[in-house]
């Protein structure tokens, strides 16, 4: 995203791009869908709300809240299965609504705040199923080992 | 001159803006605000190829100014278009 993201939501108060990774498929695609961003005012953010923040490395993440703490909320993305730990001053906004295709989508929407409690209710079969797909590759692999051309 | 296809516009509340998308979006990260008469021309470009005389008479069709606003006009949406890179 732009190097500027903090000085375009000060002065246009909102800011628009393409998203960018895998790790919110399937509901926001790579380069495909756009997301609007607003800046955080005094609002506090809430469970399943999707916040723009800042790494002190200076990457910009886009990943859905899963846990509001004191001070800080536990972040994960939806197609990735390891939390993190962000802290309330990193975050810089938050997507207010995004267009899928023509769909044009507000996160206040009952029907999205619905499907964002399912897909993280539906979390341990979705880890359970990547972790039987990585065994059971593991398994091809070991037994296909033998019977392989080496080179 | 048209604007290039990884290019689209989307309108936020009163406002539009231009942004990449595609692979484009990898190397443009900035967005472009754009008023109504230049979101209208930039639908124009988006579809055909056109000359600034053929966008100030699109203009003088759509809305009611007279040639010299209209000239200006596309003159400095043209020039935002061209310092960014956005057309073809």
């Amino acid at each position: 995203m732009n190097d500027n993201i903090e000085k375009i939501l000060a002065e246009e108060g909102f800011y628009v791009s393409t998203t960018v990774g895998m790790s919110m498929a399937p509901m926001l695609r790579n380069r495909k869908d756009r997301v609007v961003i607003r800046p955080l005012g005094e609002e506090k953010l809430k469970k399943y709300d999707l916040p723009l923040y800042r790494r002190p490395d200076g990457k910009y993440v886009l990943h859905r809240i899963i846990g509001v703490r004191k001070g800080y909320y536990i972040i994960r993305g939806d197609n990735t299965y390891r939390k993190e730990k962000v802290p309330a001053e990193w975050v810089l906004g938050y997507v207010a609504e995004f267009y899928r295709n023509e769909k044009h989508i507000f996160t206040t929407q009952k029907k999205y705040r619905a499907y964002a409690r399912l897909w993280n209710w539906i979390y341990p079969l979705r880890f359970l199923t990547v972790q039987c797909r990585t065994g059971l590759s593991k398994i091809k692999h070991a037994i296909l080992k033998p019977f392989r051309k080496k080179k | 001159m048209k604007i290039k296809s990884d290019f689209t516009i989307q309108k936020v509340g009163s406002s539009y803006v231009a942004i990449a998308v595609g692979e484009t979006s990898k190397t443009f990260r900035t967005m472009i605000k754009l008023n109504a008469t230049g979101a209208f021309l930039w639908n124009l470009l988006s579809q055909k190829d056109l000359t600034e005389e053929e966008l100030v008479d699109a203009l003088l069709a759509e809305y009611d100014v007279d040639r010299e606003t209209a000239a200006n006009d596309v003159s400095k949406i043209v020039a935002v278009l061209t310092e960014n890179h956005l057309l073809q």
